[in-house]
């Protein structure tokens, strides 16, 4: 039920009018992943459905088919990488049916930012005229990847990031030790989702990895580098991230180590603090941002390039 | 008196990656006095073989079974070779096995006679194998050829030792009287057969051999056009690369041996190729060229038209 949705109360807002049938026109769910933009639309589509005592605990068929992922009249389209014309053409023409149990069908997809020029033109004359018994959600992480003519047609909802002590909240179900739940919330940088996934897969050492390879650069030990971004090949673009958040909390910590991200690391990141100055760090960690920022667009080779930015930065 | 031992040997199995040899062996057996029948081990089963070796004819004969790796069948073979008479000296079997290595039959047939391995090159005894097997050639055409000629035409033609043979054949015909292959000879009508692959041209780019790199580059070019480019590119990247480690073990004053070992490479290959290459480069200018070679890449998958100008900078960056 949208009750269930904290921290959200803008979006809960606008879905609201969703239920009661006083907003038609296709919405624009834009945030960071993790927030709760794809749970908070099936929790308004359990409002729709649901035929029981409409809590979070109801069992009956409506809210049992959505929360299992099973019900006919929702339609989820998301894709790796692109989401391409042959997937929007499919979604148009299911459009077009009438909902089985609902008063319209829900067509979320997830991935408004990565539409193929074709797709997004294919979708236009959908958006402006939707059919009486459909409704359609997008969902995007980054505004400006969403193509101008989609915007123009859609509503847009925006989702806040989600405070630390809530994201603390949902890790604890999995990561019992405090001090790594605390780092794993911190982490997810207000996505509850971003958290736990990276608390399920354990990846602190990922994180312990990249502060090796750190400071293995700062000693100039190449060799060991060049191995341990060998080790990460799998998780580059992650461990880029994880790169920009140590080096974050290197200059964070000398001032304030309570606000840094990595609270379980505070004396390898001091070291690290003291051995360079904090220009360097600067320095890196804008081209680790620059390197991220390049690797959203073109098939790079990341490995190659991490090494050459501690390369370059460090001998 | 005491007889002399016997050196007869019924089988003969020879093999090996290297096809020159075998045909050449081939050709050496057919020249023998005795009767030689050649045939082709594809389709051929060993009964059939067997059967082949087993009548009787008054004339001593040689049967040479090429591609004996297709040979079928196995057990009437084994039998053949377990009961023959060691003295009976009508038949000589010849198998020509076209691989690397030997199948169990092969091994089998071989222990019980003689045989004969032409390896092919390893990529590290590459250049020294090519350059005995140029003089040893150009000798048996009755010439001489000088030092820097043996490296031209090993340049030009590449390592295809058929089509080294075949090309100081021709320059022995050249040279005439002078009864000597000069570099003059090579430039002058050696035909330029040199394959060119992507990581070719990066090794050439590591040793420095600025026209050799780029010489490599442009057959490439002139083959693939633009489909090379991001082979190129990353086979620069992964040559610098290795070469910056090495370089900053050196730098640290690590030995050969223990990099060598920490890298896993041969301690003799590591020695005479890789440890001169990193030498001829200092750790900086070696960073240097890791980040030209970022900027490279990004240039590579752009829509750029002057990819192929941008990629002969970085070589010309490098090697200069």
């Amino acid at each position: 039920m949208l009750s269930e949705i904290q921290h959200q109360e803008a979006a809960t807002r606008f879905l609201r009018r969703v239920v009661s049938g006083a907003l038609v026109s296709p919405l624009l769910l834009i945030g960071p992943s993790g927030v709760g933009k794809r749970h908070s639309l099936l929790c308004m589509m359990r409002e729709v459905l649901c035929t029981g005592i409409r809590a979070s605990n109801c069992l009956c068929a409506g809210c049992y088919q959505v929360k299992r992922g099973l019900h006919s009249d929702i339609h989820v389209l998301t894709a790796d990488k692109h989401i391409d014309v042959k997937q929007i053409r499919a979604l148009i023409v299911e459009a077009q049916t009438c909902p089985s149990a609902s008063k319209f069908s829900a067509f979320i997809i997830d991935g408004a930012d990565r539409f193929t020029i074709e797709a997004a033109d294919a979708l236009l004359k959908t958006l402006e005229e939707p059919p009486t018994t459909s409704r359609f959600f997008l969902l995007a992480e980054d505004l400006s990847k969403v193509p101008l003519t989609i915007r123009s047609r859609c509503g847009a909802v925006t989702y806040r990031r989600l405070p630390e002590d809530f994201i603390l909240s949902i890790v604890h179900r999995s990561e019992e030790n405090p001090g790594k739940a605390l780092v794993y919330s911190r982490m997810g940088s207000g996505s509850a989702g971003k958290a736990v996934d990276y608390c399920n897969a354990g990846r602190l050492a990922l994180r312990d990895q990249v502060v090796k390879a750190l400071q293995a650069s700062v000693e100039r030990d190449l060799w060991a580098v060049f191995s341990l971004v060998d080790s990460m090949k799998n998780d580059l673009e992650l461990a880029a991230q994880f790169m920009e958040q140590v080096i974050e909390d290197v200059l964070v910590c000398p001032l304030d180590p309570a606000r840094a991200t990595n609270v379980d690391a505070i004396d390898s990141l001091l070291a690290l603090g003291a051995k360079v100055s904090s220009q360097v760090w600067i320095r890196v960690a804008r081209k680790v941002g620059a390197l991220r920022h390049s690797a959203n667009m073109v098939s790079l080779n990341l490995s190659f390039q991490l090494k050459t930015v501690l390369a370059e930065s460090f001998v | 008196m005491a007889g002399k031992a016997s050196t007869f040997n019924a089988f003969y199995v020879a093999f090996g990656g290297e096809p020159l040899h075998l045909d050449r062996y081939i050709e050496r057996t057919r020249q023998s006095r005795r009767r030689v029948i050649v045939m082709d081990g594809d389709g051929l089963t060993d009964a059939t073989l067997v059967e082949l070796c087993e009548t009787s004819a008054e004339d001593p004969r040689t049967i040479v079974v090429d591609n004996a790796q297709e040979l079928k069948g196995h057990e009437e073979l084994r039998r053949y070779v377990t009961a023959r008479n060691p003295i009976d000296q009508s038949v000589i079997l010849v198998s020509i096995v076209r691989s690397e290595t030997l199948s169990d039959l092969w091994s089998f047939v071989a222990s019980k006679g003689k045989c004969l391995e032409w390896k092919k090159a390893k990529p590290w005894d590459k250049e020294s194998y090519h350059l005995d097997f140029i003089r040893e050639e150009a000798t048996l055409n009755a010439v001489t050829i000088r030092k820097r000629a043996v490296e031209a035409l090993l340049q030009s033609t590449g390592p295809d030792l058929y089509r080294l043979a075949n090309e100081i054949k021709k320059l022995a015909i050249y040279a005439g009287s002078a009864g000597e292959i000069t570099e003059r000879h090579v430039a002058e009508i050696a035909t330029q057969t040199a394959e060119a692959e992507p990581n070719m041209v990066a090794e050439a780019v590591m040793a420095k051999d600025t026209e050799r790199a780029l010489q490599l580059f442009s057959v490439l070019c002139a083959r693939s056009g633009e489909a090379q480019y991001g082979a190129v590119v990353h086979q620069l990247m992964k040559h610098v690369e290795n070469t910056t480690v090495i370089r900053s073990m050196f730098d640290k004053g690590m030995s050969p041996a223990s990099v060598a070992g920490l890298l896993g490479q041969n301690l003799w290959r590591f020695n005479n190729a890789v440890a001169p290459t990193a030498r001829k480069h200092e750790l900086r200018s070696l960073v240097r060229y890791m980040g030209q070679l970022c900027k490279l890449d990004l240039d590579v998958k752009s829509s750029s038209p002057f990819k192929r100008t941008m990629i002969e900078m970085v070589i010309l960056s490098i090697t200069q």
